[in-house]
């Protein structure tokens, strides 16, 4: 017997797999340069990651563009949808290393492995993205899952970080045994874990006797994939981990896992969730509107803006489940909303995010909405954006938040899902309340400084570049592709 | 359902029976009486000396933790050791010793990072 093992054609998986290569490199130098230099110049790997990342997306860039169609190996898939996501999970990585060089200089705990660490987890996204084959699916997952329950811990003098990488580690592991379980259901009734031989063959399953085998496998897997995107009833770790974490592993955790941990569902919805027909459709149905309740409902309550961004991202995970039903019907029409909702996601969430590192630059996180008070009076720019994310946030029309809500929400009309898009505009109009108030309180609001109001810590050093440069870039991309949000449609039309 | 797994499910049986049967008997049978010797923990005979929950060095725990990865790891090469001989018959010999040095290397890696930062020496 010949293993399979030699069919591959390693020249082009070894082509496809550079950018990957690149990004292992930069991890390995990140973690060789922790063991072996003594005195480290502390702007040495940070700088060497982003070099890495750069290389990684020109390359990964070249392939988009080229006219070439997808690659599979079997347990890899390159194709435009994974190399799309994979160009966004870059650029997330990439705004995470910019915040994390004045956040983690703030607080002297300058160390080379927080950047091997999360290159590690960038590829483990990748693997995720990219994956053909449920262990895949797992092995990306657990990868990525894995460098971020230390990240999330990094600051390890603080109680509230060491908390949220615990709860974070717990209820991840949690989570993956429900997905190990799922799959091994799967296939024991399929037998296969590969995702075309799924796809071409759920329907036929389904008919048959292992149709109970299915759907149970398959329901494991949804709540795996619930806990990593928290989803409501699987949401509960969510504020207290993007609370405690370092404001810029949040920001990581907020944007490119989420949005790998999307993806990978998307292409499981496609090929094996779908021909579930509809108790798919009631399960996702039911799961939108909850965490789309959930999340608005509770962010209102909340006075820290690090907790209320955290609800908020709940919520967008409703918002964006609300395309999932229709992938039944319309799967490229629901792909490409809510690839294009990820992506105006990752802009304006970093860019609301980067605001809360700026505000806790000092040695305490003082991220209490009320902090905020008079900001638009001392920082008038800062204040500007921060309305600006949140505006985005919010959906208000020149931003591209606003787009994205309305592709998902017409995507899911198109699909006959109208109770469904109802209720999400409803979430939409409460979300306003607390996306407005921190408007409020940085422009009418008088500080008192007697209670701490006003002057957040970090507001008294100067704008760190790296800071302004995320600033600027993320508020670019939403007032762009706000006002021209067809430029995002074509490249999102031409991934999926 | 093969007769392999049924002798399987015998032996299941068989365990939980055992199990509880001894239990059992010596919850029926036994007076109930409690005196010191039969609430000590049971130490093989001899008396206890102090309460097991003491806290240990946290470096056990790094060299458990490393112990783990490292072994689990090395265990991959068993099967690759398996199918070198096949791979080499095929002409991929090359190939397979590359994929393994690859694996190797970055084990290598590991072990110098947590060589470099001390987790290596018990001393300090």
């Amino acid at each position: 017997m010949m293993p399979q093992f030699t069919q591959i054609d390693w020249s082009s998986l070894f082509n496809m797999g550079l950018p990957w290569i690149v990004i292992f490199a930069a991890a390995a130098i990140a973690f060789l340069t922790a063991a072996l230099v003594e005195e480290e110049n502390s702007l040495f790997t940070p700088v060497m990651t982003l070099v890495a990342i750069a290389v990684a997306f020109a390359l990964s860039w070249g392939r988009w563009l080229s006219p070439l169609p997808g690659l599979s190996f079997g347990m890899l898939v390159f194709d435009k949808l994974s190399v799309f996501v994979w160009l966004m999970i870059l650029f997330s990585a990439a705004i995470s290393v910019l915040l994390s060089i004045p956040y983690l200089a703030a607080r002297g705990f300058v160390k080379p492995e927080y950047y091997g660490l999360l290159l590690l987890s960038t590829l483990g996204m990748a693997c995720l993205v990219s994956a053909g084959d449920l262990l895949m699916v797992y092995l990306g997952i657990e990868t990525m899952s894995l460098a971020v329950y230390v990240l999330a811990g990094f600051l390890r003098y603080r109680a509230a970080s060491n908390e949220a990488a615990l709860k974070y580690f717990l209820i991840g592991a949690f989570a993956s045994a429900f997905l190990l379980m799922g799959i091994a259901f799967v296939f024991g009734s399929a037998g296969s874990t590969n995702l075309a031989v799924l796809a071409e063959r759920s329907t036929e399953i389904m008919a048959g006797e292992g149709r109970s085998f299915y759907l149970f496998g398959v329901a494991m897997l949804l709540i795996g994939f619930g806990f990593k995107i928290a989803a409501v009833p699987f949401h509960a770790w969510a504020p207290d981990v993007y609370d405690g974490a370092p404001t810029p592993v949040t920001v990581f955790m907020a944007t490119a896992v989420k949005a790998a941990a999307f993806v990978a569902f998307l292409r499981l919805g496609v090929s094996v969730f779908s021909a579930g027909g509809e108790v798919w459709i009631t399960v996702l149905s039911v799961g939108a509107v909850a965490t789309m309740l959930l999340g608005n409902l509770a962010a209102i309550v909340q006075e820290n803006i690090k907790r209320m961004l955290a609800y908020s991202s709940i919520a967008h995970a409703g918002y964006i489940l609300v395309a999932f039903p229709s992938i039944v019907s319309d799967p490229q029409g629901a792909g490409r909303a809510v690839l294009f909702y990820l992506f105006a996601y990752i802009l304006m969430t970093a860019g609301a995010f980067a605001v809360v590192v700026v505000m806790g630059l000092g040695k305490d996180e003082p991220t209490g909405i009320s902090r905020l008070a008079g900001l638009g009076k001392r920082r008038p720019v800062l204040a500007a954006t921060l309305t600006l994310f949140l505006l985005s946030l919010l959906g208000i029309p020149p931003t591209v938040g606003f787009f994205a809500k309305y592709y998902l929400f017409l995507t899911a009309v198109k699909s006959g899902y109208i109770w469904l898009v109802v209720i999400a505009v409803i979430n939409s109009a409460i979300s306003a309340y607390y996306y407005l108030r921190p408007i409020v309180v940085m422009y009418f609001k008088i500080p008192s400084p007697l209670v701490g109001e006003g002057q957040g810590e970090g507001e008294t050093h100067a704008l760190s570049p790296f800071i302004v440069a995320v600033l600027a870039i993320t508020a670019l991309g939403v007032a762009y592709f706000g006002i021209f949000p067809s430029n995002l449609l074509a490249i999102v039309t031409g991934s999926f | 359902m093969s007769i392999n797994a049924i002798s399987i499910l015998v032996l299941f049986a068989l365990a939980a029976a055992v199990a509880l049967g001894i239990v059992l008997i010596s919850a029926l049978l036994g007076s109930g009486r409690k005196s010191t010797e039969k609430l000590l923990p049971y130490e093989c005979g001899l008396d206890p000396i102090g309460s097991p929950r003491r806290r240990f060095s946290v470096k056990f725990f790094l060299v458990a933790i490393l112990f783990i990865v490292f072994d689990v790891e090395v265990v991959f090469l068993y099967p690759w050791a398996v199918v070198f001989r096949e791979f080499k018959a095929a002409g991929e010999g090359a190939l397979a010793f590359t994929v393994a040095a690859v694996f190797l290397g970055i084990l290598l890696l590991g072990l110098v990072y947590a060589w470099g930062r001390g987790a290596l020496d018990w001393e300090e």
